[in-house]
């Protein structure tokens, strides 16, 4: 059975090229366009692994993660962002991204991000 | 030692009054209304000069000694040089008189302000292209360009009047007495136009998978109501942002398409895609690109800036940037922006408009000084 993904992204253009990205493989969960959006689906779905960006309206990714953290230890999350500051990066890693991509990106490299998540 | 911004926003101010001066001069010559309607002091990569003066029917220089030492290179486009050759009758021979008149007007100004005369050598008519850029003052690579755009109300027409001072004459302008390296703090300031041009090309090129060509980048010190006019009346399609952090800025990503909707077709491959998806792409595309530039001034200082989602714009440009201007206009007098223009494919141009806060000027020169020495390094 396909690992499930929630995709989150304020932008519809990324989500779809996501979606595009990754529906060979797995099951497109649910898509979400702000971190308030991604906590609530998180807790419907309890998806094998979040595409999360950074920057959103209403509540921003580094947040979302951290609420997605304390609610569930165990929960993957990739951070996928057109941010690419070292300094930002810690405030992922902190928050608990257990990985981080950064826009634009090709399939490959979405892949092997989310392998060394999967299989950490 | 840094250099004084408010000099150079003196210095912009001065050829701001120099310029109107000299399309007054035109004025009185040919009987056509004039008008001075971009002046700005540009920082402008040495290799880049000519196209930063664009391409023209005819180049005339002009050399001074004064006051304020350099030359003037004036760029008539053929509407304006036709136009000025039929009105006053005298065929070829009136554009050297025009860059007479021209430049006379403007140094007049200067030498006013100065208290002190500018003498002005005869016109020469620059047919080696070469020249321009050997001809010009530089200093690590870096030249300084004052410019001003003269346009006639009966023509589509312009003509570039760029006044390229002498590196000594405008350092001891713009510089603090006893200042020896402050002039090369100002030219560090082109790297962090050039490090954020490259990063947006090839973030261009990663996201559509078409070629895009760096056509030129730049620094301009610009009166702050003169902002608007940095761009044309062509109609612009792209995304405004604004960043937080050590440095402020309003970012504009604009594309100016030979057919709307290129840019969301290079994206999608779709024409059909709907107006929403089109929007969405066009502002991830700026997305993506202000946030690669925007991670090297962060990085430079290994701090974060952050930028805000995009806001959206289909609007002329000058009407894109009224915005900015009128953002800025109670907090400053002159400010700088940081530019690029880039082609993607042979359909779409790409113009980088980038507004940091005049308040963190200091921020943004450890910026370009930290850019400028990873630059050296590297070579």
């Amino acid at each position: 059975m396909a690992k499930q993904v929630l995709l989150v992204d304020d932008s519809e253009f990324m989500r779809n090229l996501l979606r595009e990205i990754l529906e060979e493989e797995f099951e497109i969960a649910d898509e979400a366009e702000n971190g308030v959006e991604a906590v609530e689906m998180y807790k419907e779905y309890d998806p094998d692994l979040v595409m999360m960006d950074i920057v959103m309206p209403i509540r921003d990714g580094i947040e979302a993660t951290s609420e997605i953290k304390e609610f569930d230890a165990g929960a993957h999350i990739i951070m996928c962002t057109s941010i690419g500051q070292e300094e930002k990066m810690k405030k992922a890693v902190k928050a608990g991204a257990d990985g981080y991509i950064t826009k634009p990106f090709q399939k490959p490299s979405v892949m092997d991000a989310i392998s060394d998540v999967l299989t950490a | 030692m840094r250099v004084d911004l408010d000099a150079v926003a003196s210095f912009s101010r001065t050829g701001d009054e120099g310029g109107q001066r000299a399309a007054d001069s035109l004025e009185t010559l040919t009987g056509i209304p004039a008008n001075c309607q971009l002046t700005r002091t540009a920082l402008v990569d040495a290799d880049g000069l000519s196209v930063f003066l664009g391409d023209s029917w005819e180049r005339i220089s002009v050399e001074f000694d004064g006051a304020l030492t350099g030359r003037a290179v004036l760029s008539f486009d053929e509407a304006f040089a036709n136009h000025v050759e039929d009105e006053l009758g005298v065929g070829a021979a009136a554009l050297p008189e025009v860059a007479n008149i021209l430049t006379s007007g403007f140094v007049d100004v200067w030498a006013a302000d100065d208290e002190d005369t500018i003498e002005i050598e005869p016109p020469d008519r620059l047919e080696d292209e070469h020249r321009v850029v050997q001809d010009a003052a530089v200093i690590d690579d870096c030249a300084f360009v004052f410019e001003s755009q003269i346009v006639l109300s009966s023509t589509q027409g312009t003509c570039r009047f760029a006044v390229l001072p002498d590196v000594e004459s405008f350092g001891s302008y713009v510089t603090e007495p006893d200042a020896e390296f402050a002039l090369s703090d100002l030219a560090n300031h082109i790297q962090v136009a050039s490090v954020s041009a490259e990063a947006v090309s090839s973030h261009l090129e990663m996201m559509t998978g078409t070629d895009a060509t760096l056509v030129e980048s730049h620094v301009d010190f610009v009166p702050v109501e003169r902002v608007p006019s940095l761009l044309d009346d062509a109609a612009y399609e792209g995304a405004i942002f604004e960043s937080e952090g050590v440095v402020d800025s309003v970012i504009a990503i604009l594309f100016d398409e030979t057919e709307p909707g290129a840019v969301a077709e290079l994206l999608l491959g779709d024409a059909d895609a709907g107006a929403e998806m089109a929007e969405s792409a066009v502002s991830e595309l700026g997305n993506i690109t202000a946030s690669g530039f925007i991670d090297q001034w962060a990085n430079a200082l290994d701090t974060t800036i952050d930028i805000s989602t995009p806001s959206h714009v289909r609007d002329a440009g000058r009407a894109v940037l009224d915005t900015v201007a009128a953002a800025y206009g109670e907090r400053a007098d002159t400010i700088a922006v940081v530019n690029a223009t880039i082609t993607l494919g042979p359909d779409v141009t790409c113009r980088v408009c980038t507004f940091p806060s005049p308040e963190d000027a200091d921020q943004l020169a450890d910026i370009a000084d930290n850019l400028a020495a990873d630059a050296s390094e590297e070579s």
